[in-house]
């Protein structure tokens, strides 16, 4: 096949005011390859996917489809051009059949506008077989599982002709045999002459897949070249900035007594039978896919969501879950989701950072000592070196590193004994990540007990001292620290034979 | 720098709209500025100005009153029936407020741990205590409660009426519970995001209660006012108070999904309904068209702020 580019960027730039998010990028895909874009979180790839799937125009630089400079104002505008995005989070009507899910906005016409099922559910069936997938097309997508779902989601881009198929970590829910099959329907879309662009962290898939790689840290192009050019460190390298060794200095304090001991915990439908104990100047991590709930591990001991089954000692004393009770006891709950379950979006920084402080704060007949919270929280500002103008800006007008370190510091002005963090670094830019990770063990230095829940593997390899892994919802392996690295943690989290690829 | 223009803005558009519209009928209606007609603004301000505190409260903690008109002439009937079997004001007054928080505990009842949305179960409670007032009344004005009953509703201390120092107070009140109480603290948090104060020990379903006691309360006092003006409880005194009060918060540009806008906003919203109100009244405009035009008022004021509140990207109909 004589490859030609497909799509062309040069020098793309974006700016959200004064941040500038990406820098002079330049890319190019070529028709029937796979270019894979890696990077942190935060390091401008949904930015770059935004621009390419025309959510959001570049301040500068142009972007070429099939040699024309094209201005991609919209996403219509992009899919006429034959951009497609397939994202994270599965966009689909769960109670429409597959076959309409895949023509949604544009089902197949006859004489006054009625809509023709038979056509429909023909060329739907035509889709999902140049997917090489078995469906019912008149199957309710709520029936399907969510590899299946993935499947009409890239079907429903076919569907609209799409001839750059960009997918945003497309694996991130399934299970190693289903990433298998999904990597075997994106050769066959491969061998048809689409070009695709493939978001995703895991070495051993993009090493499966991809033909070139592109890699971005904190907005610039670190390395773009064929894959089989680059060996799997100088990819992590490029990620991170610096080489792993330099920065996996953990604390290495004396251990105290056990803060928290988990037996058997189990959460209806969620997880079950989970069992792990943290010593006082302990960090634990506890990892799993992205999104398959083992983080509500973190909601069920601070009493959040209801437990079906198991015990919690605190200290060595039984624990009821329940929030207030789980904050007399010492507890800290940084929850996963910051903007969902974390902060206060309407209020100020300050009043986000006290909320966890008012019964300390009241004095007299109900009244909050103003001036005694103003003092807290400037302190804690200043500590954590919270980048806002003053405490009484609204929350939403910091970055996310910042709202984060507001959720920390809310906590760590409660001085917990056992601080429980939950994707503690998700969309958080690199300088807030590293000084979250410095906390982190200084917090476990001066004899806190710390449980990482995170999907991030790198984050648990880097800050924790031994990692639980979790797979649908069971514990099913302990790495202490000597065994710890990110290829160990990929070994066991997708395992499978998954070994080889990843050596 | 825009963003802080824009809000500037937002907060001239009602004074101005306001100093405008007085200038032009202070030429066609020399009466308006006049002390006593002043004076009877704020009277009948007073008990609208009460109850939109009540109802910016609730909808701070994230939920909505939908039964303040039914719960003023309930708690209303109440007080009254208690007066004039007691012969005691101290008690009629006492019975119209433990009435007015007691229903408005039933409504955060039934919205904290009944789960049922606020909009629905304060609808349901409109019916009941509708329906009860009208039972209780036999259909018709309780009257003839005991002497100095009427006092908040009108009374005057040295030429001012008490409901005015009444509704200044309990302005200062309530903007101090808001603003410097743990439990106002708490019911703007718990408004703000239910889940996110949950996770720092602040029980939603305990603090909206609290927000819906207060509101409560609060019509309850502005019954004592309505009842007292007339110094009898019709069973329908203020069918549409709800709508006045939520148009009022509204209008205040406090926050209508909860958890931001000072209080006092609320009886900033309300003075707009009670100005236009008088002006249509002096100028001997038909009661069918001056709810036309308070109703468009609030519309228009209200479109106006949320415009202006807007991202410039959603303006222009795209998502972020």
């Amino acid at each position: 096949m004589v490859a030609s580019v497909l799509m062309s960027a040069t020098k793309l730039t974006k700016r959200f005011g004064t941040n500038i998010v990406l820098d002079g990028i330049d890319f190019t895909l070529q028709e029937g390859t796979v270019h894979v874009l890696m990077g942190e979180n935060g390091a401008g790839k949904s930015t770059f996917i935004k621009m390419i799937g025309g959510l959001l125009q570049p301040d500068g630089g142009e972007i070429r489809i099939r040699g024309n400079t094209v201005d991609l104002r919209n996403p219509a505008v992009a899919a006429a051009h034959g951009v497609r995005v397939v994202h994270q989070e599965i966009h689909l009507a769960p109670t429409l059949s597959v076959a309409e899910n895949i023509f949604l906005n544009a089902m197949p016409r006859r004489s006054f506008g009625r809509i023709d099922r038979r056509k429909m559910r023909q060329d739907a069936a035509e889709m999902l077989s140049r997917l090489g997938v078995r469906l019912d097309v008149d199957a309710p997508v709520e029936t399907l599982g969510v590899a299946q779902r993935q499947l009409v989601e890239i079907a429903r881009a076919l569907a609209r002709k799409a001839e750059i198929l960009i997918l945003d970590e497309p694996t991130a829910a399934l299970s190693a045999a289903e990433v298998d099959a999904l990597l075997e329907r994106l050769h066959l879309l491969k061998a048809q002459g689409l070009g695709l662009i493939y978001i995703s962290h895991r070495m051993e898939e993009v090493r499966r897949i991809g033909d070139v790689v592109s890699v971005l840290r904190d907005g610039r192009l670190a390395l773009s070249q064929p894959l089989a050019a680059v060996t799997d460190d100088a990819l992590i390298e490029a990620m991170i900035g610096r080489s792993l060794e330099t920065i996996s200095t953990r604390a290495e304090g004396a251990l105290g007594q056990t803060a928290l001991h988990v037996q058997g915990l189990s959460c209806a439908d969620v997880f079950e039978d989970v069992t792990f104990s943290i010593r006082a100047g302990e960090v634990v991590g506890v990892v799993g896919p992205l999104g398959s709930g083992f983080v509500d591990v973190g909601r069920v001991i601070h009493g959040v969501q209801p437990m079906s089954q198991g015990m919690i000692s605190v200290f060595g004393k039984d624990h009821r879950p329940e929030p207030r009770r789980s904050m007399e006891a010492g507890i800290a709950f940084v929850p996963e989701d910051r903007k969902q379950t974390g902060l206060m979006l309407k209020s100020s920084v300050r009043r986000n950072a006290s909320a966890g402080l008012l019964r300390e704060l009241t004095k007299r007949a109900g009244f909050i000592a103003g001036g005694d919270e103003c003092r807290k929280v400037d302190d804690i500002i200043h500590s954590l070196a919270i980048n806002t103008p003053d405490a009484s800006s609204p929350v939403t007008t910091l970055s996310g590193g910042n709202q984060q370190k507001v959720v920390l510091g809310r906590w760590l002005l409660r001085n917990p004994r056992i601080l429980i963090l939950a994707e503690p670094t998700r969309g958080v830019d690199v300088g807030a990540k590293e000084a979250i990770y410095a906390l982190l063990r200084q917090i476990a230095g001066r004899g806190g007990a710390v449980l990482v829940l995170t999907s991030d593997l790198m984050e648990a390899a880097l800050i924790c001292d031994r990692v639980k892994v979790m797979r649908r919802g069971r514990i099913v392996d302990e790495l202490p620290k000597q065994k710890l690295s990110v290829a160990a943690l990929v070994n066991s989290l997708y395992g499978d034979g998954g070994a080889a690829r990843v050596a | 720098m825009s963003l802080d223009r824009r809000f500037r803005l937002t907060q001239l558009f009602i004074p101005a709209v306001l100093a405008g519209a007085i200038v032009a009928v202070s030429f066609l209606e020399p009466r308006f500025l006049s002390s006593r007609n002043l004076i009877n603004i704020l009277m009948q301000a007073a008990p609208l100005v009460i109850a939109s505190l009540g109802q910016a409260i609730i909808i701070t903690a994230g939920d909505i009153d939908l039964s303040q008109g039914a719960v003023v002439a309930l708690a209303g009937v109440a007080g009254v029936v208690v007066g004039v079997q007691t012969d005691s004001v101290l008690l009629a007054w006492l019975t119209v407020a433990v009435a007015g928080a007691s229903l408005g505990a039933l409504n955060g009842i039934l919205v904290g741990w009944f789960k049922i949305p606020a909009f629905i179960a304060t609808a349901g409670m409109l019916t009941y205590a509708d329906g009860f007032a009208f039972l209780t009344s036999g259909g018709l004005p309780v009257e003839f409660p005991p002497d100095g009953y009427s006092w908040f509703g009108r009374g005057f201390i040295k030429g001012v009426p008490v409901s005015v120092p009444l509704m200044v107070i309990t302005v200062l009140l309530c903007w101090l519970v808001m603003e410097r109480t743990r439990v106002g603290r708490a019911i703007y948090l718990v408004g703000d995001n239910r889940d996110a104060a949950r996770i720092v020990g602040l029980s939603p379903e305990r603090y909206r209660l609290y927000a819906f006691c207060i509101g409560g309360f609060l019509t309850g006092l502005a019954a004592i006012v309505l009842t007292g003006r007339i110094d009898s409880a019709p069973p329908s005194l203020a069918p549409s108070l709800q709508f006045e009060t939520i148009a009022a918060v509204a209008i205040g540009g406090i926050n209508m999904t909860g958890g931001h806008g000072q209080i006092w906003r609320a009886a900033l919203g309300a003075a707009p309904i009670a100005i236009v109100t008088n002006i249509l009244n002096l100028l001997g405009v038909d009661t069918a068209y001056q709810l036309v035009v308070i109703g468009s008022v609030t519309i228009v004021v209200v479109a106006f702020q949320y415009v202006s509140r807007l991202p410039i990207s959603l303006k222009w109909g795209l998502a972020k």
